[in-house]
C-alpha cells in the first residue's frame, strides 16, 4: 500500500506577522485549544472512514501553522498516539514541527523531542532586528539564537531554518550576513524564500506604495545566484527551488508534495491530496468547529484533475526538484501523445539553456530556476 | 400659396452662442410649441446634441407669423444647420434652401472662427445676413465689440443688428419683424420644370427614407413620379407635407416652400443631400447647382471590446448609416484587435459623435484606433494609389510621389496668445497664409495645414496655448505633395505589420524613436532579450533593447499552494496566449494600440 503523509494545521499565533497570509487566529485559552484538538480528532476519524485510509503507513507527519510550538508536549504526544490508532508509522517516519523562537526554550524543545518530534523547522526569517521589526515578528534575536543553540545541545540531527530575502532597503551584504549568521549553527536544512506579499496582508499596501525600496527582480536574481553558489560551497544540495539540505537531510514531507504523493491534511484550511483529488478544509475556525460538531464535512473545495492538468502539474512539481522528471516515468503514467508534446517543449527549453537534460532526465538549470514561472507557463497547455 | 409671404431662413452660430435657444424663442412666439410643452432646445433631437450643445443634423420647422406692423400673415421656414465644420457641405446645402440667415454672435465671446466660416458660406450664396448679438444680458457682454468684429468679417458698416437675449426673450419679437422685413421672399423663377433641393433626410422604419426639400421651381404633389437627378432613379410620391414641427400632410408643395416627401425610398443612397428632385416625366434639363458627393476625409477603425459584439457593432453601424449618408465603413482586421470596421468620417467631431452614439444608443463598446487620413501615392509605374493603411504603403523604391490632404485652417485668437498659436501651427507643418485684426483684441489667422497634423491633439494644444480662447474652423482644400515614408518596427529583426506607420519624412526619426521607447515599456520582459528597431526601408533609425527576464519564480510551493499556484500560472498563460507571437516574442495588445493611438 502507498505511503501517506499527514499535515496538521494549528491555526493560533501570539500575534500575526505582517507578511503572513496563512490562516491564523490569536492564541486562545487552553480549553479552547483542547476543543480544537477534539474537532481535529473527529476529522481524522471521519476522513479515515470516508477515504478508507485505515491501516495506511504514515511516512511523514508535519505539524504546521499558525504556531504549533504553542502546543504543549503532551498535546503532541496525544496527537501521535491518536494517529497510531488508525495508521502504522513507518520505521523511518519523519515528524516535523514548525517552531517560532519566542514560544520555546531548550527544555520545551527537548520535551517535544521526547514526545516524538524528530525534526524542527525554525522560523527565523532574519537575524537583522530591523527586518524582524519590519516583518512584525514576535521573536527577538536573543530568542532566535537561543533556540538555534539548543538544537546542537539536544543533538537534534534533523532541523531546518527559514530565511527571507528581498526586504525593503536590504542590500546584498546585509543578505549575505544573514546567510553567514545562519551557517554558524550548521543547520542541516535551509529554506530560502523571497518576500511575497499577497493582497490580504498588512504589508501589501506598504509594498504597493513603496515598491522602489524593495530590491528589483534583477537584484533579487543577484541575491539568489549568490545564495545558490554560497550554499553549494558549504556542501548543501539545492534539492528544490527554495530548499537546501546537507546530503540526507532533505525534508521527506515536502518531497511528498513535489513527487505527487498522497497526503491527508487536517485542521482549519488544510489541504489533502487523495486518490487524484485535491481537497481543502474551510478557512473559518468557527465553521470548522461547527461543522465537525454537527458531524458534517469541513471541506469547502474539491477538484479532480483532468488527465492533461495532472500531467502538466506533475511535470511542474517535479521540475521544482533537483531530481527533475524522467521521460520514462511520464510515459508509463500518461497518454503518449500528450507526453510527447511536453517532451518536445522540454527539449526546446533545454536547447535554450533553461533545462538540463541528462539521459532521459530533465531538470531546471540555475538560469531556469530563476525564471521557473515562465518555464512552467511554457509547459502548461 | 402666396410666395411673397414666405420667408426661408437659417441660423448660423458658433457652438454655444445660443442658436438653439434663439430658435426655441422664435418657435414659442410663433405659437408652434406652447411654452409649457417646450422641451428645452427643441431643434436638438438627440440627447447627444443637447449634451454637447450642438446641432448635428439639419432640421426644419414651418411657422405661421402674424406681423403686427404689416397686419399680414407670413409663413416662416426655419431651416436649422449643423454647427460644425465637419458638416460644412451639409451647411452649404441647408443655406441653399434659404434666402436669408441669422448670424448669431455671443456678446461676451465675440466672433469665432466658425462664425466666420459660416458667414462666408452665406455670403457666397448671396444670402441676406441679419446679424444678431445674443446674450446681451450677461455681465461680461460687450455688444459694441461684437458688433465691430461682425462688421469686420462681413466687410460692411451699418448692418441691421438686433440685440437679443434669447434666454430672456428680449429683442426676439423685433428680430422676427426684421426677418419679415429684410429677408426677401423666394424669388420668382417661373419654369415648366420641377426642381427641389434635398437638404436633409431621415429614415423612418415604416416609410423609408424621407427627403427634406426646398422647392425651387414647379410643384410636387402626391401621386407624382419623381426622379433623383444624380442617380436617375424614379420614385412615386405617396405623400408631401410640412413640418409643424410634426410631419403634416399637405396637398402640394410649390415654389419657395419647404417640406418633406414620402416616396418609398429604401436606401439613403437615393436621397443625397444637395441632389435635385425633378419630375420623372418632364425632367428639368439641369439640376440645382452645388451638388457634391461627399467623401470621407478622416478614417479610423472600430473594434468591439468584446469579440462577441462584432455582429452588434456591424448592425449599429448599419443603422447609424440609415440617417447619416456621410458615414462609410468596411470590414477590417487587426492583428491585435481582431475583426472590426474601418470607418470613414467627414471629420473628427463626426467620428466622435458616431462612436458615442454607438456606445450610447446601441450599447456597443468599441476600441477606436487613432484617426488617420488617406494618402495618395503615385507609383513609378504611373498608378495612383489611395493608401489607407501602412500595410498598403509601397516601399520607397516604387514611389514616384506622395501627397497628403490639406485643410485651410482659420483660427480666431485674442492678440495676446497670437505667438503661441503661430508656434503651434508652424510646428505642425503649417504654411502661413493671412492674418487680420478683427478688432484691436481679436486676430484672425489663416494657415494651410496637413489634415494629418490636426487629427490627434491639435485642438487640445490650441486650447492650451490660448487658455481656451482660440477657436478654429477648417476646410478641406485638396491634396498636396508631401515627403512621406513608412516606418516599420522590427522585433528581434522581424517586421511586425501591425506596428508600422506612415510619417512625414522630417519627423519619422523622432516618431520612430518615440514609438520604440514606448514599446519598450509595453512589451514585458521575456525569457529572451528582445531588440526593438524602427526602420525606413532598410535603414535603422532607432533601437531599444529589452533585457531578458532575470527572475520570476514562486518560491514557496507546498501542499496548500499547489492548486492556487497552478491556477495563477494558468491565468498568466491565458494572458500570454492573447498576445501576438512574433518569433519567440509575445507582443501584448497595448503595444499595437500604442501605435494606433498616438503616432506622436
Amino acid at each position: 500500500m502507498k505511503e501517506l503523509s499527514l499535515y496538521f494545521h494549528f491555526p493560533f499565533c501570539l500575534k500575526r506577522c505582517r507578511y503572513c497570509d496563512f490562516v491564523s487566529y490569536p492564541r486562545r485559552d487552553r480549553s479552547f485549544h483542547l476543543e480544537y484538538e477534539k474537532a481535529v480528532f473527529q476529522e481524522i476519524a471521519w476522513k479515515v472512514e470516508e477515504e478508507s485510509l485505515r491501516g495506511r503507513e504514515l511516512s511523514t507527519v508535519y505539524l504546521g501553522g499558525g504556531t504549533p510550538s504553542l502546543l504543549f508536549p503532551e498535546d503532541v504526544e496525544r496527537m501521535l498516539n491518536y494517529l497510531q490508532g488508525f495508521f502504522t508509522f513507518s520505521p523511518s517516519v519523519e515528524i516535523t514541527m514548525e517552531v517560532n523562537p519566542e514560544t520555546v526554550n531548550g527544555d520545551k524543545i527537548k520535551a517535544f523531542q521526547e514526545a516524538g518530534v524528530n525534526r524542527f523547522s525554525v522560523g527565523v526569517q532574519s537575524f537583522n532586528p530591523r527586518f524582524l521589526y519590519f516583518l512584525g515578528r514576535s521573536s527577538s534575536l536573543g530568542q532566535i539564537e537561543n533556540v538555534l543553540s539548543s538544537m546542537e545541545k539536544i543533538h537534534c540531527s534533523s532541523w531546518s531554518l527559514d530565511l527571507l530575502y528581498s526586504l525593503p532597503f536590504q542590500s546584498l551584504p546585509e543578505w549575505q550576513q544573514d546567510i553567514e549568521h545562519a551557517l554558524i549553527y550548521h543547520p542541516p536544512h535551509l529554506s530560502i524564500y523571497n518576500l511575497t506579499l499577497s493582497p490580504v496582508v498588512p504589508l501589501y499596501s506598504f509594498a504597493r506604495r513603496h515598491s522602489r525600496v524593495f530590491p528589483s527582480p534583477d537584484e533579487e536574481a543577484l541575491y539568489f545566484e549568490w545564495t545558490m553558489e554560497k550554499l553549494e560551497q558549504e556542501g548543501y544540495i539545492h534539492y528544490e527551488i527554495s530548499n537546501f539540505a546537507q546530503p540526507g537531510a532533505e525534508c521527506s514531507h515536502n518531497l511528498t508534495y513535489w513527487r505527487g504523493g498522497e497526503y491527508l491534511g487536517v485542521g482549519v484550511s488544510a489541504w489533502s491530496y487523495l486518490g487524484g483529488r485535491r481537497q481543502k478544509n474551510t478557512s473559518s475556525l468557527k465553521n470548522y468547529l461547527r461543522r465537525l460538531e454537527e458531524g458534517k464535512s469541513p471541506l469547502t473545495f474539491q477538484e479532480e484533475l483532468e488527465a492533461h492538468q495532472k500531467l502538466a502539474e506533475d511535470i511542474m512539481l517535479r521540475l521544482r526538484t533537483k531530481e527533475g522528471v524522467q521521460s520514462s516515468y511520464l510515459l508509463t503514467r500518461y497518454r503518449r501523445g500528450e507526453v510527447e508534446t511536453k517532451l518536445k517543449c522540454l527539449e526546446y527549453l533545454s536547447q535554450e539553456g533553461f533545462i538540463i537534460k541528462e539521459g532521459e532526465r530533465f531538470a531546471l538549470s540555475k538560469k531556469g530556476i530563476l525564471v521557473a514561472n515562465q518555464i512552467f507557463q511554457e509547459i502548461l497547455d | 400659396m402666396d410666395r411673397s409671404k414666405i420667408r426661408n431662413f437659417g441660423i448660423i452660430a458658433h457652438i454655444d452662442h445660443g442658436k438653439s435657444t434663439l430658435a426655441d424663442r422664435i418657435l414659442e412666439i410663433c405659437g408652434v410649441v406652447p411654452k409649457e410643452k417646450m422641451k428645452e432646445q427643441f431643434l436638438d433631437h438627440m440627447d447627444l446634441e443637447r449634451e454637447r450643445g450642438i446641432t448635428i443634423k439639419a432640421k426644419a420647422v414651418r411657422m405661421e407669423y402674424f406681423s403686427p406692423s404689416t397686419g399680414e400673415k407670413y409663413i416662416l421656414n426655419l431651416i436649422d444647420t449643423p454647427g460644425h465644420a465637419d458638416f460644412s457641405y451639409e451647411v452649404s446645402r441647408s443655406l441653399a434652401a434659404c434666402e436669408g440667415v441669422l448670424l448669431v454672435v455671443d456678446a461676451s465671446q465675440g466672433v469665432e472662427a466658425q462664425t466666420l466660416a459660416h458667414a462666408r458660406l452665406a455670403i457666397s450664396q448671396g444670402l441676406v445676413i441679419l446679424p444678431v448679438i445674443n446674450k446681451i444680458d450677461l455681465p461680461a457682454a460687450d455688444p459694441e465689440r461684437a458688433m465691430r468684429e461682425v462688421e469686420a468679417i462681413l466687410g460692411e458698416d451699418h448692418l441691421p443688428f438686433t440685440m437679443v437675449s434669447a434666454k430672456l426673450g428680449t429683442g426676439v419679437e423685433e428680430l422676427i419683424e426684421k426677418i419679415v422685413r429684410f429677408i426677401p421672399p423666394p424669388p420668382v423663377e417661373d419654369s415648366p420644370f420641377l426642381r427641389a433641393l434635398i437638404f436633409d433626410s431621415v429614415y423612418d422604419s415604416y416609410r423609408g427614407v424621407i427627403p427634406f426639400i426646398r422647392v425651387k421651381e414647379g410643384e410636387i404633389k402626391k401621386g407624382m413620379e419623381i426622379m433623383m437627378f444624380s442617380t436617375r432613379k424614379s420614385f412615386s410620391v405617396s405623400e408631401v407635407g410640412v413640418f409643424t414641427p410634426q410631419r403634416t400632410e399637405v396637398d402640394s408643395l410649390g415654389p419657395g416652400e419647404v417640406g418633406y416627401v414620402v416616396a418609398n425610398i429604401r436606401q439613403l443612397e437615393d436621397s443625397r443631400v444637395g441632389d435635385t428632385i425633378t419630375s420623372a416625366s418632364h425632367p428639368s434639363p439641369s439640376p440645382i447647382p452645388g451638388y457634391k458627393k461627399v467623401k470621407p476625409l478622416v478614417f479610423c477603425s472600430f473594434y468591439p471590446v468584446d469579440y462577441e459584439d462584432y455582429s452588434r457593432l456591424k448592425e449599429s453601424l448599419e443603422r447609424l448609416q440609415l440617417n447619416d449618408a456621410s458615414l462609410s465603413f468596411e470590414a477590417d482586421f487587426s492583428e491585435a484587435l481582431g475583426f472590426g470596421f474601418r470607418c470613414g468620417f467627414l471629420g473628427l467631431l463626426h467620428m466622435e459623435i458616431t462612436q458615442e452614439r454607438m456606445e450610447r444608443e446601441f450599447g456597443v463598446e468599441v476600441v477606436a484606433t487613432a484617426p488617420h487620413v488617406v494618402y495618395h501615392v503615385l507609383s513609378k509605374s504611373g498608378e495612383i494609389l489611395e493608401v489607407r493603411s501602412p500595410r498598403d504603403f509601397p516601399p520607397p523604391s516604387e514611389i514616384e510621389e506622395t501627397e497628403e490632404p490639406y485643410v485651410e485652417m482659420s483660427i480666431t485668437v485674442p492678440a495676446e496668445y497670437l505667438g503661441g498659436v503661430m508656434d503651434l501651427c508652424q510646428s505642425r507643418r503649417g504654411i502661413f497664409k493671412d492674418m487680420v485684426y478683427l478688432s484691436e483684441k481679436l486676430v484672425l489667422l489663416k494657415y494651410d495645414l496637413p489634415l494629418a497634423e490636426i487629427l490627434l491633439d491639435f485642438y487640445d494644444c490650441l486650447k492650451a496655448v490660448s487658455r481656451g480662447y482660440a477657436s478654429l474652423d477648417y476646410e478641406f482644400i485638396g491634396y498636396r505633395p508631401a515627403k512621406l515614408v513608412r516606418v516599420d518596427i522590427l522585433v528581434n529583426r522581424e517586421k511586425v505589420d501591425g506596428l508600422s506607420f506612415i510619417s512625414p519624412e522630417e519627423s519619422a526619426y523622432y516618431r520612430g524613436r518615440a514609438l520604440v521607447s514606448r514599446l519598450k515599456e509595453l512589451i514585458p520582459r521575456q525569457l529572451f532579450p528582445i531588440s526593438l528597431q524602427a526602420a525606413i526601408g532598410g535603414k535603422i533609425i532607432a533601437r531599444e533593447d529589452i533585457p531578458a527576464l532575470r527572475k520570476d519564480v514562486l518560491q514557496k510551493c507546498y501542499g496548500g499552494d499547489i492548486t492556487r499556484k497552478r491556477k495563477l500560472l494558468e491565468k498568466q498563460k491565458e494572458g500570454k496566449k492573447r498576445m501576438k507571437a512574433v518569433g519567440k516574442v509575445r507582443i501584448p495588445q497595448e503595444a499595437f494600440l500604442a501605435v494606433m493611438k498616438s503616432e506622436k
